[in-house]
């Protein structure tokens, strides 16, 4: 058999193969783009784009944008209760050993350690009281708690649509309050509106509860967090070790003078650099807790918004808020998309040209087989 | 017109049924002519030669499909003329038949009993074993004579796939027609 006998045996096959053959599959539709293939790429890449400048703008928004504090954590979410600093909160402040949020107006800390006059060293009892003294700090005897030594920290996320202003006095309030800033970043840029600000934030424990009362009217206060730590015992352990070691020392020093021999002085000048040495470390930790105790931390997260988080929650307050918010957001992703496809105009218009170009080609060259 | 309609024509020997015939079928086996011969003047008069066969064929003949009787008649009216080309001038076709000769072995042997009707039953058989995809390339490419381009546009699948699913169909049928003993 040849190829010519070959193609006129295919000539005899069944009528039903023809008839399916003779039915065209590639329907014209919309997903399919009928004949018109380069109609596919082309919207592939537009696709890819899309899908590029929406993740980019997620990323970007995760980053520093805009961020619905009331979704990320339950905890977080705030509505309607007790008033602090001009903010409300229901569950929202997290408190490890301190009272809650609403209190903190009512009593004032003097744990400046710096300035509070030597105590001797107070009883376990005593010591294992303090914090609970604290947790119950309406009515507690302010001189009991002088005798604490607590580090007390903070966490604060705020938000402002007036960003400019309300940063600026919060940190204005920071330094009238004898504060100071630790640390700091922010980003997020102004035609965006998702400009943001971290800060460590240090401020004299017996400023800590009015900073943080008064921070609530320079923005938005949507989280609070506080903890404190009661280092009484560790720091009159570190006491006690630094007046033993005083003591030592100046044992050594009166051996010193009387030695009489060139190695007792070599022996006890051994000793007493030791001794010199973990005095030094011991104060140099003593120190360390002073400043923690004396000068609290606040670690704040402030964030430009374009609609500040609800203080209420009654559900058309929320479904409004949730409206708006997701509106906003939906506004800044097709602005977002419009800007990425302006960015790489230049690129679209090459591919465009080349896209354009080979199926000119293409079509010449089919007009040509025909 | 209806097809009965034109076959009654044709029983009454009125020519008039090879005017609806033509109107009817004439773009349809134009169609296939042009495929194979590659010229329109060649497919114009194999086309012609259609009807005139098809005048003879009917009566006594009675196609159940009178589209697939006419395009099958242009289809083998064409091969002959491919035939009397000879080899040089086989246009479009030159294509094709190279393509069929991979479904052969090369050991052509011009004694040996060929039956196209018999192989032609086997192919189908065959063709009723493949994918419905597969089975329309093979239709289009074979039967029809379309362009590869066009085969893949009309099953709905790109050119390459085309290519390797045709490929893999006439390996596929060589094998087939080896183990159904006819001498390829």
């Amino acid at each position: 058999m040849n190829s010519e006998q070959l193609l006129e045996a295919i000539g005899h096959i069944d009528d039903a193969c023809l008839e399916e053959a003779e039915r065209p599959k590639a329907k014209k539709t919309f997903f399919s783009l009928g004949r018109q293939r380069w109609l596919r790429p082309v919207a592939a890449a537009a696709c890819v784009l899309l899908v590029g400048a929406v993740a980019v703008r997620t990323v970007s928004g995760a980053r520093g944008g805009k961020y619905d504090y009331s979704s990320a954590s339950s905890s977080a979410a705030v509505a309607a209760g007790e008033t602090v600093g001009g903010a409300y909160y229901d569950g929202g402040t997290y408190e490890s050993t301190t009272d809650s949020a609403a209190d903190w107006d009512d009593y004032e800390y003097d744990v400046d350690m710096a300035e509070a006059p030597a105590e001797p060293m107070p009883a376990p009892e005593e010591a294992s009281a303090g914090t609970s003294a604290v947790n119950d700090a309406k009515g507690v005897d302010p001189a009991r708690q002088t005798s604490r030594k607590i580090i007390y920290t903070a966490e604060l996320n705020m938000e402002s649509t007036d960003y400019d202003d309300g940063l600026t006095r919060l940190l204005a309030l920071l330094e009238s309050r004898g504060g100071y800033m630790e640390a700091c970043s922010e980003g997020g840029t102004r035609e965006n509106g998702n400009r943001w600000y971290n800060a460590t934030l240090r401020i004299p424990s017996s400023a800590y509860s009015g900073f943080l009362s008064a921070a609530g009217d320079c923005g938005n206060v949507t989280w609070l967090s506080q903890s404190s730590r009661d280092v009484t015992l560790d720091y009159v352990d570190l006491e006690a070790r630094i007046s033993s070691l005083k003591t030592q020392r100046d044992r050594l020093d009166e051996l010193a003078a009387r030695a009489e021999t060139v190695e007792d002085l070599i022996a006890i000048q051994q000793q007493l650099s030791e001794v010199e040495y973990r005095l030094e470390s011991y104060a140099s930790q003593l120190r360390v807790m002073e400043n923690q105790v004396s000068m609290s931390t606040v670690y704040l997260d402030y964030r430009e918004v374009s609609i500040t988080t609800p203080t209420t929650r009654t559900f058309t307050q929320r479904l409004g808020y949730a409206l708006a918010n997701g509106w906003e957001n939906f506004v800044h992703d097709v602005q977002d998309l419009i800007l990425s496809i302006g960015y790489s105009l230049p690129v679209l218009v090459l591919l465009a040209a080349a896209v354009i170009a080979g199926i000119v080609v293409w079509k010449k060259r089919s007009r040509k087989n025909k | 017109m209806e097809d009965s309609a034109i076959l009654d024509l044709y029983f009454d020997r009125d020519e008039k049924g090879l005017l609806y015939a033509a109107a009817k079928y004439g773009r349809y086996c134009a169609a296939i002519a042009n495929n194979l011969l590659g010229s329109a003047e060649d497919a114009d008069e194999c086309v012609n030669d259609t009807w005139l066969h098809s005048w003879q064929a009917i009566p006594p003949a009675r196609p159940g499909k009178l589209r697939l009787y006419l395009g099958r008649l242009c289809r083998n009216l064409a091969i002959d003329r491919l035939r009397a080309r000879g080899a040089q001038k086989r246009g479009p076709a030159a294509l094709l038949l190279d393509e069929l000769a991979e479904c052969l072995t090369g050991s052509d042997d011009p004694e040996a009993e060929f039956d196209a009707a018999e192989t032609g039953r086997l192919i189908s058989t065959f063709l009723e074993g493949c994918d419905q995809t597969s089975r329309c390339l093979f239709v289009r490419r074979y039967w029809y004579g379309d362009s590869v381009e066009d085969c893949a546009r009309h099953c709905g699948v790109t050119v390459s796939a085309a290519k390797s699913s045709l490929f893999r169909t006439r390996g596929r049928l060589k094998a087939q027609l080896q183990k159904e003993g006819v001498p390829v």
